[in-house]
């Protein structure tokens, strides 16, 4: 019995580290493929130090769970991503808080660039609503990444057929008209209360998750909702949603028959332009170089086919463009906005002038 | 009255009671909000409120009652399983620092000691095999990072 | 649809089904894993697989995994996964009398008639299932919550108060973590990593593994209770006896399966309950090792993978945990779920539903071969046991979320099921009631919210036939309650007299 235990053991741990070798040759993606050439020429032309860095495996958090939108894009960037920087990349998915937790937990690491955080929107808002004392000012942007557009929708049996129809109703009959939206603190939250901007009062009731708040539009639980369009795209060619209005301040090309918000609320053309991308992020106090070497990597891996086919696919609107100095005071009108707005409806659990936030002036 | 009192089921009612008065206290601060209906007070502090019933409802017969208890508590049978739990929380404590395989590997030969393993064979095959076959199962395979 | 099977059905797609399969009957089975985690650590693997491949070993380990969690639920009452924690009342009682190879045999076939019928609500009724599922509103799910919890009182066949109060506390450690509705923290003092929740994977760990555990090692040699599987003669026509109340296990699996954000445990839950209302006259006692306990709560489990999936393909929302994963890898292989997947990308369907077949057909092979040998393991001797799965019980509670702070809940939830254990309180309902709380509690909220638009909230909430239908069930459910509670209070004090 003893002897069979044993070897039935043996055979198990023979079997597992045989089959991780296949899984090996198999993907390649744990392979490490060193390609010193590439960071000592990016850092050359950079003009900077010259680093070594990396020299092992880098690990990307994410803090959304696995299969989530946040999450799709960052795998897709780390597949471009590790074959630029020429270095094994693993994505660790830790989800939780709005993202508060995978933030906690990169802080926690060196600020040595071996953990890069791939952090969507929610940071600005953690202080006010008191999920963490940390936020963007914590870290340091390498290159702010995608953001989907946001439209209103409404279910393909709803009686509006225009966004001034809705806002009319809205104006008419305050606090009966329903809306959904994911959780506190997220885009689809912050959005809603823009509505306030303009004095309107509508009913928002939180769903949980981005997709919930969807059915519930779909289903007439509530009259509209504020998708994102890679994720309701389907709903409308389907004919099961309808937009009626872009959260924007210009017109979207790729929907012609979809007019800005502000066309009707032109109340809410201060706030604009008010994205919600995700960006590419790295401790504060990394060194310049290693910082330096990243950067190259992330500009190399933007070029990648792999990358520019799914953001064609999406109609994801990208910012790379963005300088460092832009994306930190993008960061900072963010925090503002969205702080205050949470904070004038009430939906705070601290006041933004406890953390040195100013209101936003255009 | 006295080993009435003694009795489990009175000490887990009261502790119980206890306890949702400090939930109670607690989640009362969380109701900043306005309306009731939508407090997150709301349903903790309702739980607690059953909970408190409940514990009446186990108090109450039992100290009415005169059925003798049988024996559940002795210090003797605690002493293996505190044990187990001693060497888990070191263990998790020191994984950080020794990482995944030699800490694990540790783990295993204290803990079968305690259970009485005498024979060295089994412990250093075990606690050598099984680290090893998790650690290619999970960290190689699968790409979980393990501490 | 037939004539793509033939181009689906492909060699290496059979051989990675049964890989799949294989590795869906390990870590299923195995206390400390779970089916959540390996989908998720395989959507990674898989990302550069061919899509078909991808989607055949994705089916095999969700099929044969959700399965397997009964395994080890039967033979050392630990499961495997939340969805199996119905079936340890009466598939480890049974082992115990030494029964342990017929409790098998009936969660294997029931497991494989329970899939076998969600596939088929999902290949044929795919699109009206859905509707009536958009159909159910806050205030349904709210019912069917607070339903669910009434039912948890008649799991435990000790003492009644002790199960509800085991309940209760699972209701309130649901409420730890960030409001849903606020986003402020309850009960976390001011510990970040407790914002998420409890997750349940680290209690179920926890209450049942560790715990387990723990128990053991407190007992004396004499007094532990080994399973052995003895040379039992195992009627398969006394097992398929059961097949009506399989049969309507499965269909109201498959249907609790297809509302989004309720999953396997609710499923089983539901069905256990119902069966102990159906089944008149059971040989054994329910609790105790009735075999039809161990048919409702399989049937319903596997049955709600067809019926999570069809959310899944046509929505695009998940149906539970493991379809939230199962999509994530629709996406990365870029294919859009959808409403648009019938007509962009039919064939999709044909390959989920191909693969989830062949893996039912995999429930009964390994069912029937590997799993009595997966027995031998319970004989293990315990001092080599335990501290393995210990270690796994570890490894499972950080593998599953990457959070180290997991594994000390674990560790915590280890110790109060063991205490709770002692005190002779059972720990499946502490796990139900987590279960069930958050989804009571938010959807409660939630309701209450919308109403505030509503000029009329008695004629909006109670007007929709599912929720009239819902209220009945619960008033139904708690007067029955309310029946045997007078009953034992009665009981006591005709003893006393």
């Amino acid at each position: 019995m003893k002897k069979r235990l044993i070897t039935v053991l043996s055979i198990m741990m023979i079997a597992v580290l045989g089959f991780s070798g296949c899984a090996d040759s198999n993907e390649g993606t744990s392979a490490n493929e060193p390609a010193n050439g590439q960071e000592t020429a990016a850092a050359e032309e950079n003009g900077s130090e010259v680093t070594s860095y990396p020299e092992k495996d880098v690990t990307v958090i994410v803090p959304w769970g696995a299969g989530g939108i946040t999450d799709t894009v960052a795998r897709t960037f780390t597949t471009a991503f590790e074959e630029a920087l020429g270095q094994s990349v693993t994505v660790v998915n830790m989800s939780g808080a709005s993202g508060a937790i995978g933030t906690e937990s990169a802080f926690a690491e060196e600020a040595d660039g071996y953990t890069i955080l791939f952090s969507a929107e929610t940071p600005g808002v953690f202080n006010v609503m008191g999920t963490s004392d940390l936020n963007f000012s914590d870290f340091d942007p390498i290159m702010m990444m995608v953001q989907d557009t946001k439209i209103v929708v409404v279910a393909a049996d709803s009686p509006y057929e225009t966004f001034e129809q809705l806002v009319a109703d809205m104006k008419e009959n305050p606090g009966k008209i329903k809306l959904s939206y994911s959780s506190p603190g997220a885009s689809g939250h912050i959005q809603g209360l823009t509505l306030n901007l303009a004095d309107i009062d509508v009913n928002m009731t939180p769903y949980g998750g981005g997709s919930d708040a969807m059915i519930a539009c779909i289903s007439g639980e509530v009259d509209f909702t504020f998708g994102n369009y890679g994720t309701v795209k389907d709903y409308l060619e389907s004919g099961e949603l309808r937009a009626l209005a872009s959260f924007t301040d210009n017109q979207v090309e790729f929907l012609p028959e979809v007019p800005p918000m502000t066309d009707a609320l032109p109340e809410l053309k201060s706030i604009f332009p008010l994205y919600f991308p995700n960006c590419v992020m790295v401790k504060q106090g990394t060194p310049d170089e290693v910082k330096a070497v990243i950067r190259a990597a992330a500009e190399e891996a933007i070029q990648n086919e792999v990358w520019t086919e799914f953001v064609a696919n999406r109609n994801y609107e990208t910012l790379h463009d963005f300088s460092h100095d832009e994306i930190v005071a993008y960061w900072d009108k963010y925090t503002s906005v969205t702080s205050w707005l949470l904070h004038d409806a009430g939906a705070t659990v601290n006041n933004p002038e406890d953390y040195g936030i100013a209101r936003y002036e255009k | 009255m006295i080993s009435n009192l003694k009795k489990s089921k009175v000490q887990d009612g009261v502790f119980l009671i206890i306890l949702s008065g400090l939930i109670i206290k607690e989640a009362l601060n969380y109701h900043k909000y306005g309306s009731w209906a939508l407090s997150p007070s709301l349903i903790p502090i309702g739980i607690s409120c059953v909970i408190i019933l409940l514990s009446l409802a186990m108090i109450i017969p039992a100290i009415k009652s005169e059925e003798e208890e049988a024996g559940i508590f002795s210090w003797e049978a605690m002493k293996s399983p505190a044990a187990v739990i001693a060497l888990t929380v070191l263990y998790l404590a020191l994984l950080p620092i020794l990482h995944f395989l030699i800490a694990s590997c540790g783990y295993l030969v204290v803990m079968m000691m305690i259970l009485g393993e005498r024979k060295f064979l089994n412990i250093g095959l075990i606690s050598v095999v099984i680290p090893l076959s998790l650690y290619g199962l999970f960290a190689i395979l699968l790409g979980v990072r393990l501490p | 649809m037939l004539a793509d099977m033939s181009s689906i059905i492909t060699l290496p797609f059979i051989g990675v089904i049964c890989l799949g399969a294989v590795s869906g009957l390990f870590v299923g089975s195995m206390p400390g894993l779970s089916v959540t985690m390996a989908t998720a650590l395989l959507v990674s693997i898989t990302y550069t697989w061919d899509t078909n491949l991808a989607m055949g070993l994705i089916m095999g380990v969700y099929v044969v995994g959700v399965y397997s969690g009964a395994i080890t639920a039967i033979l050392i009452n630990i499961p495997g996964a939340p969805s199996s924690v119905s079936t340890t009342l009466d598939g480890y009682p049974m082992a115990k009398r030494g029964k342990a190879l017929l409790a098998l045999r009936t969660a294997t076939i029931y497991s494989f008639i329970g899939s076998v019928i969600g596939l088929i609500i999902l290949m044929v009724s795919a699109g009206p299932v859905t509707k009536l599922a958009l159909q159910f509103t806050r205030f349904d799910y709210f019912l069917l919550a607070f339903f669910g919890l009434t039912t948890i009182g008649s799991l435990t066949s000790k003492s009644y108060v002790k199960g509800l109060l085991s309940a209760a506390m699972g209701v309130f450690l649901s409420t730890v973590g960030m409001d849903s509705m606020f986003g402020i923290g309850r009960f976390t003092f001011g510990i970040t990593n407790l914002q998420r929740g409890i997750p349940i994977v680290a209690a179920l760990i926890g209450l049942f593994g560790f715990s387990e555990i723990l128990i053991q090692v407190s007992k004396k040699k004499t007094e532990s209770v080994s399973v052995a599987i003895t040379d039992e003669k195992v009627s398969t026509m006394k097992i398929l006896k059961h097949w009506p109340l399989g049969i309507y296990s499965s269909v109201l699996g498959a249907l609790i399966g297809a509302l989004p954000g309720a999953g396997g445990p609710v499923a089983a839950l539901i069905a256990y309950d119902q069966a102990k209302r159906i089944t008149k006259d059971p040989e054994v006692p329910f609790g105790e090792g009735a075999i039809e306990g161990i048919v409702a709560s399989e049937a319903a489990n596997n049955g709600c993978i067809g019926g999570a999936l069809i959310p899944m393909l046509t929505l695009a929302v998940p149906g539970d945990a493991v379809t939230a994963v199962i999509l994530s890898a629709f996406y990365i292989h870029g294919l859009r779920p959808g409403p648009l997947l019938f007509t962009q990308t039919p064939e999709m369907f044909s390959v989920i539903l191909a693969a989830g077949f062949i893996a039912c057909l995999m429930i009964l092979v390994l069912g029937y071969t590997v799993a009595p040998l997966l027995s031998k393991v319970a004989a293990v001797k315990e001092r080599h046991l335990f501290p393995i799965v210990a270690t796994l019980c570890v490894v499972g509670a950080f593998a599953t979320s990457n959070n180290f702070f997991d594994v000390w809940l674990m560790i915590g939830f280890g110790i109060l099921g063991f205490i709770m254990r002692k005190r002779e309180y059972s720990v499946a309902p502490l796990v139900l009631g987590l279960v069930l709380g958050g989804l009571m509690d938010d959807n409660f909220r939630r309701t209450m919210s919308l109403l505030q638009s509503s000029d009329s909230p008695i004629k909006d909430l109670f007007l929709s036939p599912i929720s009239m239908v819902l209220t009945l069930l619960i008033v139904f459910s708690v007067l029955s309650n309310f029946i045997s509670f007078r009953e034992l209070i009665f009981e006591r004090n005709k003893e006393k007299k």
